[in-house]
C-alpha cells in the first residue's frame, strides 16, 4: 500500500516545526501522499511580526496564506482547514472534535498519521489535538488504524515516557524546513524565542530542535 | 497598525459615544509563559455588546483607555497601537518589549467574524 500521510496540528506553524522534514523523508523515499489538517489558524497569535504585518482579526487570513505557502515548499499535497478557533479546542467536546477528525481520517485513510503527544505538549490547544486523535483512532477497527506518531515537546518528556522510538535526522532537508519555518512571516520572532528556550534548557545546538525531529509510535490500550 | 497618536485616538473614540458597539477584550502574557516564565494569565471576551457613553485616552505611550458604558465600564491599559484597517472599527492594541502582543481592545458597530 502506498503511504499516505496525514498530518493534524492546532495552529499553522506547528505542522512545520514538528514535521517538515519527516514530509520530505516519507515523500522522498516512500512516495508518500500528504495532507495537513489544521484545526485553528492561529487566530489568538501573539506575534504580528517587527513591525505587525496584522491586526488581531486580518491575522487569521494573513497565517493562513503563509500556511499555505509553507504547505508548498513542504510538498504537501493537500491542506485541510477544520474552523475550530484558537484557544478555544480544549473547551470543544473531545467527542466531537474526536469524531470530526474520524470523518477525515476515514474519508482520506492516511496510514500515518502525525500530530501531538496528548499530555506532554505545553500549550492547551496542543493537548486538546492529540487527545481527539487518539479518541479518534480509538474509534476504528484494529485492522484500520493508521500508525500514530506523535510529537512531545516539553523538556522533560523522556522521564516521563521514555525516548521518541522515531528519530529523523533532517540535515538532507533543512534548508528547505528552514524556508517553510520563514513562510510563516508574522511568527519570525518565534523561532528566536524557541531557540532561547531550548538553550536555556541546556542544549548545546541552537539547531538541534530544527534538525532532529522525534516522535513517540503512541500505543493505544488494546481495549476495543 | 500606528503608534497612537493620543489627539486622533480621541476623536475616533469619540465616534462610538451613544452607539451600540461590539467589543473584543483580551490580556495574555501567552499560552506558553506557565513554561517558558512563571505563570500564564491570560482571558478574552468576543463580541460582548455595550453601549458607549463617554470616555478618555489618558497617559503618554503607552496609553490609557477608560471608556463609560450604560452599564459599566471598560478599561485597559498599556495601549501603544492603533489601527485603522477597517472603517466600522477601532483597533487598539499595546505589545510588550519583545514584539508580542499582550494587550488588545476592539470596538466595532458589527460583530466582529
Amino acid at each position: 500500500m502506498t503511504e499516505n500521510v496525514m498530518l493534524i496540528f492546532p495552529h499553522p506553524d506547528d505542522e512545520t516545526f514538528s514535521a517538515a522534514g519527516t514530509v520530505q523523508h516519507y515523500k522522498r523515499t516512500k512516495d508518500a501522499y500528504v495532507s495537513a489538517v489544521s484545526l485553528t489558524l492561529g487566530e489568538m497569535g501573539r506575534n504580528f511580526g517587527m513591525p505587525p504585518i496584522a491586526n488581531r482579526e486580518t491575522l487569521p487570513h494573513i497565517r493562513k496564506k503563509e500556511l499555505e505557502d509553507a504547505l508548498s515548499i513542504m510538498g504537501v499535497d493537500q491542506f485541510i482547514h477544520l474552523g475550530y478557533r484558537d484557544k478555544t479546542l480544549e473547551f470543544e467536546l473531545t467527542s466531537t472534535v474526536a469524531n470530526h477528525l474520524l470523518n477525515v481520517i476515514v474519508e482520506h485513510q492516511p496510514t500515518t498519521v502525525i500530530t501531538f503527544y496528548p499530555g506532554h505538549s505545553i500549550h492547551p490547544d496542543h493537548d486538546a489535538t492529540g487527545e481527539a486523535v487518539v479518541e479518534a483512532i480509538k474509534m476504528m477497527d484494529h485492522s484500520k488504524r493508521p500508525t500514530l506518531l506523535t510529537k512531545a515537546i516539553t523538556a522533560d518528556a523522556e522521564q516521563h515516557i521514555g525516548e521518541p522510538d522515531v528519530v529523523f535526522d533532517i540535515s538532507p532537508y533543512l534548508e528547505m524546513k528552514k524556508e517553510a519555518i520563514r513562510a510563516h512571516r508574522s511568527q519570525a520572532l518565534e523561532v528566536d524565542a524557541i531557540t532561547k528556550q531550548k538553550l536555556k534548557e541546556g542544549a548545546t545546538d541552537p539547531e538541534a530542535w530544527i534538525r532532529y525531529e522525534t516522535f513517540w509510535t503512541y500505543k493505544q490500550s488494546e481495549e476495543v | 497598525m500606528i503608534e497612537i497618536n493620543k489627539e486622533e485616538l480621541q476623536e475616533n473614540l469619540s465616534q462610538y459615544f451613544n452607539h451600540e458597539i461590539y467589543v473584543h477584550f483580551e490580556m495574555t502574557n501567552g499560552a506558553y509563559a506557565a513554561y517558558r516564565h512563571g505563570k500564564a494569565a491570560s482571558g478574552f471576551v468576543r463580541n460582548a455588546k455595550a453601549k458607549l457613553i463617554e470616555g478618555k485616552v489618558t497617559g503618554d505611550s503607552p496609553f490609557r483607555v477608560g471608556l463609560k458604558t450604560s452599564d459599566g465600564w471598560l478599561y485597559a491599559d498599556g495601549l501603544t497601537h492603533s489601527d485603522h484597517t477597517f472603517t466600522e472599527a477601532l483597533l487598539m492594541y499595546g505589545f510588550d518589549d519583545d514584539g508580542k502582543m499582550q494587550i488588545a481592545l476592539q470596538l466595532s458597530t458589527t460583530p466582529f467574524e
